[in-house]
């Protein structure tokens, strides 16, 4: 990464000289990254700040800077910045040891947790030295990590293989994995250290066209067990949490989506609502939901959440709309009835409450306007200064949440103009573009991902032409767009129609932001694949795998026509061949056929499966929606070779 | 006013303001309306009249500068807006005393005076709304659109004294290949008026239904909102009290909406100032401006203060600078003797407001409906309905009367739907028609009906979460059964295969057929006189139904409850044929209408 840097440097320098900037040419498929693939010296000096930390003593503050792969110490008395160290690659989330002699950094794509030593008296008075010590193994994707109160244990949660890794900090080696809900993401310590709550991001496996359900994971920190799983009924993107200081409720925020209504409309909360969960903490506990919208304004993508020491402010921020709400958390015990760690409302008074758009009017105080995509939050211990990561602004921002107002913006030195690679994420993030701010590209692709659910989306009649939703990570190849194969461009998709589809709006106000949208997306490289050997040599199921990938006869050798074998519809190096087949795939609500055929890179992480998403599992595209082979000649094959064919798809 | 026996410009003239206090100077030039004293009419505001008095003109006043005025040679003009970027002005105006009103636009400084509208009826109160493309796929042909008020469908409202105006859409400059593209947004038989621009682009209007027998006899008038391409009709506050008058409505950058709430004693709509909260505009009215005197045309400058028409003494009305906080007006800004000046508002650029891509293709032919759970509501008419007992929900077509007609519109059932037990229902309807619905019981009978009229536009997609449903509620997520079969029931009848349910058609022929026997014969059974022997006889036998009917509630009525054997029946009064039951309920759902004279 510093290499790389120091090449961009130079690389800014010729750009002084007057040499126009050279686009970067678009790398092969699995290039290895989650950051968008940057476009101009400058993009390379963006900082993202993401994660938070606030030293245990309260003068510093740690920043996780994703797109620059560092972590800063800031001053927070004085705002400057007092040093920094380079961490893995893509870094998230920050959490000091007990003893505060450690901050442990975890990194997303390197798949690694960095241990941080601190030492006073860096290269001058007030600069302190930050030193990588350690690189530790993490699963796939760590996102939250924290310890627990002995700080002998890590706990990291692994967004893409759907566990919480427990890692020994005196060896640094994982000592168990725990499984979570699935797309783990954020985690929080009681104050009593006896339990640590995971958010998660994609709802578990429900029926097909229900309600999406999200687990929230209690664990046990003294039997290093699972307690609890607490699913959270139609709601989904769960992200940050807190404990309430009395240990009896968790706060989680969320969005509590409409993907099963028709997309006629967005007004009245038709499309997507945003909120938080309050978590009865008591074993078995009930849940219950308040909106965070009203009924004209919306506040998408809430990510970060704190709460002050005495309890009685609870703040979130909502990284769509750039604003941190101030919830007066008195309101929300009288509202909810909290009484002796138990919410006093009925089942029926809570779902009505879940629903309510102007109930936020009682319980949110302030709405504090932030930079672009505000998103983790830490309180410092004075118990009244916010900060917030302005992500996508290169800045951090302190609020003072009693007076309700900004009180200091620091700047990381992030670049000062504005790339259109820069614009474009900006953009992608912003809820701005539609009507009452309701959605933003974001609210459905986090992280430039998915949300794993299924829509109804307008024009084709209601109810009708259900279809799941689609990453947005390595899709430049691969046109044409959506399930039809309506969109020959990113373009065309991500302009007229989705403003007239999904943001109710007319898209955005220049044409540039539109082309600045597009190639932000079509920046962005597929992930690494973690199935495929480092060597790129495949074991031996792979291998069987790929065999019946390509296969041209059956078990009991029938031929298989061209047309009917995988590899010739799914060919490298995207395993798709940008055309419509009628698999065999129509259901009743389906208008057509045919179906784009979507490629198969990372397959593992973009369930569930089929055009309409009614598969949770590879295997059910074979054993339960293939019955006539055909999509593919799969009928035959035995449970081994099935499990074969899985482990070789997932390498693609 | 008594205060000013001439023009106050000195606080125009005062420069550059200062401190921004209730009553600092402004620095934008105004734009006003000036009607002459006495030419306002002083009829009562029932119906709400949208109409303008003769020899009113614009005038802009700039610091420094004498008044000037903006439309000379016009017979009248009024109605001014200022463009979004400070620099036109929207207005309607009279050439000659006689013409019809009709749309102009014009330079802020007075240049290029343009026609808008031309033979679209009495065009009135134009505003800007966003720019926007109508041309599939790309919709790159943005242009600017306006909507206003026009009598040009050419009925009289429902009671009856005044032609109905509905809103229209009009597009200032030609649409590639289509040239100027004009469509209508609202399809109220009453009337819809005052429409004004939301920041989020939708229009903010007040909108009269006088709706056959199921509302306060004068109808009530609430602030509604539609999209530009009359998509998404919604209640936006005010139709919990039914002896107001909301119109005027103007979005504060506080986010607030300030509105006049006139009483209905006059016909300029005139009353006090009222304001809601864009964030809980059901439930946060408040008045910051009461009598003694009236207000109207609330505007806000671009400072957050607001600039609004006062009459102290409820006659001549000047233009003030409204305290918001201390609810009085703070400082006059103009006042000329012998006129009425109202309407002003600041010229200066505003922000655009939000565009919107339409789903309406006016191509299509048909327009899609569901609701989610009909049982969803928070009218105590419909959530005494047990769940279960909904089967169907009937759509009933609007036919206005004639200008000077009045009385209510005739009736016609377009079709009807199955309802699920869930209370969900989708249906293929036909666009650009005025309707409302009932949703009814397993015999047909209306267990409730929608007091208001609405229309879809073509391939609109309208999703309803309940009916009449508390609006501050977002939907639940789920898949309700219409949407699982995603198969739409066809509500489609052309004009032609649509039923008039009247007397003479509905019902007069199975009185003849099936009652006659017995309640024609002489004395008739049970004393029950139902001859159709002459236009006389059968006048009495209508009036006689109609009193063993209560209207619009065939559920009720002794009549329907006699011909289905739901009440003791001494003779022989069932209806066996399920269809000419039907009829006579029907023809009571829908008010048992019929001419009393022959």
């Amino acid at each position: 990464m510093r290499a790389r840097r120091i090449a961009a440097a130079a690389a800014l320098a010729v750009l002084a000289a007057g040499v126009a900037p050279q686009s970067s040419t678009a790398g092969p498929p699995n290039a290895g990254s989650l950051r968008p693939r940057h476009a101009l010296p400058e993009d390379d000096f963006y900082k993202s700040p993401v994660g938070l930390a606030i030293s245990p003593d309260g003068t510093r503050l740690f920043v996780a800077c994703e797109d620059t792969d560092e972590v800063l110490a800031v001053d927070m008395a004085s705002g400057e910045i007092v040093a920094e160290v380079e961490v893995g690659r893509w870094p998230f989330g920050l959490a000091f040891s007990p003893d505060a002699k450690r901050l442990y950094c975890s990194n997303r794509e390197g798949d690694t947790i960095s241990v941080i030593e601190i030492e006073e008296g860096g290269d001058g008075e007030d600069r302190i030295r930050l030193d990588v010590v350690a690189t530790w193994a993490a699963g796939d994707a760590p996102h939250g990590l924290v310890t627990d109160p002995s700080g002998r244990t890590l706990y990291v949660a692994n967004t893409h293989t759907d566990d919480v890794s427990l890692i020994d900090t005196e060896t640094g080696e994982e000592r168990k994995r725990l499984g979570t809900g699935r797309y783990p993401f954020a985690l929080a310590r009681s104050h009593d250290g006896r339990r640590i709550y995971v958010s998660s991001v994609l709802s578990i496996p429900v029926p097909f066209r229900e309600p999406p359900v999200i687990e929230i994971t209690f664990l046990d920190t003294e039997r290093q067990a699972i307690l609890e799983r607490r699913l959270l009924p139609s709601t989904v993107i769960a992200q940050g949490l807190a404990v309430t200081p009395d240990d009896r409720f968790v706060v989680v925020a969320l969005e509590l989506p409409k993907n099963l209504l028709p997309e006629s409309q967005i007004f009245q909360g038709w499309m997507v609502t945003h909120g938080f969960a309050i978590l009865e903490t008591a074993e078995g506990g009930r849940t219950a939901f308040l909106l965070l919208d009203e009924p004209h304004l919306y506040y998408a993508d809430a990510f970060g959440v704190a709460f002050s020491p005495d309890g009685r402010l609870l703040s979130i921020s909502s990284s769509g709309v750039d604003v941190v709400s101030i919830v007066d958390w008195t309101k929300v015990e009288e509202i909810l009835r909290l009484k002796d760690g138990r919410i006093g409302l009925a089942d029926a008074e809570i779902d009505r409450l879940s629903r309510n758009l102007a109930a936020s009017n009682e319980y949110v105080l302030a709405r504090i306007p932030t930079a672009n995509n505000p998103k983790d939050v830490a309180l410092a211990p004075d118990g009244r200064t916010l900060w917030v990561a302005e992500r996508l602004a290169d800045s951090i921002l302190a609020i003072d949440i009693r007076d309700r107002a900004e009180k200091r913006r620091v700047a990381l030195g992030g670049p000062e103009g504005v790339t259109p690679l820069r614009r474009g994420a900006q953009l992608f993030n912003y809820a701005t573009v539609s009507f009452q701010k309701q959605l933003s590209c974001a609210t459905c692709h986090p992280e430039n991902h998915l949300d794993g659910l299924s829509y109804d989306i307008g024009l084709d009649g209601m109810g009708r032409d259900i279809v799941d939703n689609r990453t947005m990570r390595g899709i430049a190849e691969t046109a044409p767009f959506k399930w039809s194969g309506k969109n020959p461009t990113i373009h065309r998709q991500e302009g007229p129609r989705a403003a007239q589809l999904f943001f109710r709006s007319h898209g955005y106000e220049r044409e540039t932001d539109t082309d600045a949208v597009v190639a932000f997306i079509e920046s962005l490289p597929l992930l690494e694949n973690r199935y495929r050997p480092a060597d790129g040599k495949l074991n031996e199921f792979q291998k069987r795998g790929k065999r019946l990938f390509e296969r041209s006869m059956t078990n009991d050798g029938r031929y298989i026509p061209i047309a009917n074998r995988c590899i010739t519809c799914h060919p490298p190096p995207y395993y798709t061949d940008r055309r419509m087949h009628d698999i065999g795939s129509k259901a009743p609500h389906d208008n057509h056929a045919d179906f784009d055929t979507p490629q198969l890179n990372n397959i593992h992480l973009q369930g569930p499966f089929l055009h309409d998403g009614r598969c949770y599992t590879l295997e059910e595209i074979w054993t339960m929606y293939n019955p006539d082979d055909t999509h593919g000649v799969t009928n035959d094959m035995l449970k081994e070779q099935l499990n074969d064919l899985v482990e070789y798809l997932k390498t693609l | 006013m008594m205060t000013s026996l001439f023009p106050i410009l000195a606080i125009l003239l005062a420069g550059a303001p200062s401190a921004a206090g209730p009553s600092a100077p402004l620095r934008w030039p105004i734009v006003l309306t000036q009607i002459p004293a006495g030419a306002r009419s002083d009829r009562p505001a029932w119906p709400p009249r949208i109409e303008r008095p003769d020899g009113a003109r614009i005038i802009v006043l700039e610091p420094g500068k004498p008044a000037r005025i903006l439309t000379p040679g016009f017979g009248s003009a009024c109605d001014p807006c200022v463009s979004i970027d400070g620099k036109r002005i929207l207005f309607a105006g009279k050439p000659r005393d006689g013409d019809r009103w009709d749309i102009f636009e014009i330079g802020a400084d007075g240049s290029e005076l343009r026609r808008i509208t031309e033979s679209l009826g009495n065009c009135l109160a134009p505003v800007y709304l966003a720019r926007g493309a109508i041309t599939a796929p790309e919709f790159r042909d943005k242009v600017r659109w306006i909507a206003f008020t026009t009598d040009v469908r050419g009925h009289g409202v429902e009671g009856g004294g005044a032609r109905a105006t509905a809103l229209y859409i009009r597009s200032l400059e030609p649409v590639e290949g289509r040239g100027i593209v004009t469509w209508p947004a609202t399809f109220n038989l009453s009337s819809d008026f005052s429409p004004e621009v939301l920041g989020d682009g939708r229009i903010l209007f007040s909108s009269w239904q006088h709706f056959p027998g199921h509302l306060p006899p004068r109808g009530t008038v609430a602030l509604l909102t539609i999209s530009w391409s009359g998509e998404d009709l919604n209640l936006f506050c005010g139709n919990d009290d039914a002896t107001l008058v909301r119109s005027m409505a103007c979005e504060m950058p506080d986010r607030t909406i300030v509105y006049v709430e006139s009483d209905g004693g006059t016909s300029d709509r005139s009353g006090r100032l009222a304001r809601v909260s864009m964030r809980r505009p059901l439930r946060t009215r408040e008045v910051i401006g009461e009598g003694p005197g009236r207000y109207r045309d609330p505007h806000p400058l671009p400072d957050g203060r607001l600039v609004v028409a006062f009459a102290p003494d409820g006659r001549d009305f000047g233009i003030v600078l409204f305290d918001v906080e201390g609810k009085v007006p703070a400082a006059t800004i103009h006042d000329k003797p012998g006129w009425d000046d109202v309407d002003a508002q600041p010229i200066a650029a505003r922000r655009e407001p939000l565009g919107r891509i339409t789903m309406v293709d006016d191509r299509a032919s048909k327009a899609t409906m569901t609701c989610l759970d009909v049982y969803d509501s928070d009218q105590p008419e419909v959530l005494a309905i047990p769940r279960g007992a909904v089967k169907g929900v009937r759509f009933i077509e609007g036919i206005p009367r004639g200008e000077d007609q009045g009385g209510p519109s005739s009736l016609r059932i377009i079709g009807e739907a199955p309802v699920e037990a869930d209370g969900s229902f989708l249906v293929e309807i036909v666009p650009d028609t005025p309707f409302f619905l009932q949703i009814i019981d397993a015999e047909g009978m209306a267990l409730a009906t929608m007091p208001s009229w609405m229309g879809l536009r073509p391939r609109d997609e309208r999703g309803c979460i309940g009916c009449h449903e508390d609006k501050e509620f977002s939907p639940i997520n789920r898949v309700t059964e219409a949407l699982w079969k995603a198969d739409p029931s066809p509500v489609t009848a052309p004009p032609e295969a649509r039923r008039v349910v009247d007397f003479d058609r509905a019902v007069a022929p199975i009185v003849r057929q099936r009652c006659g026997a017995c309640h024609g014969a002489d004395p008739p059974a049970g004393g029950i006189a139902l001859a159709m022997d002459d236009p006389a006889s059968a006048r009495r036998t209508l009036e006689t139904l109609r009193a063993r009917a209560v209207p619009w509630k065939a559920r009720e009525s002794p009549l329907v409850l006699r011909i289905i054997g739901r009440k003791p029946n001494p003779g022989a009064c069932v209806l066996e044929d399920p269809a000419e039951r039907r009829r006579v309920i029907e023809w009571v759902d829908l008010g048992a209408p019929g001419e009393a004279e022959p």
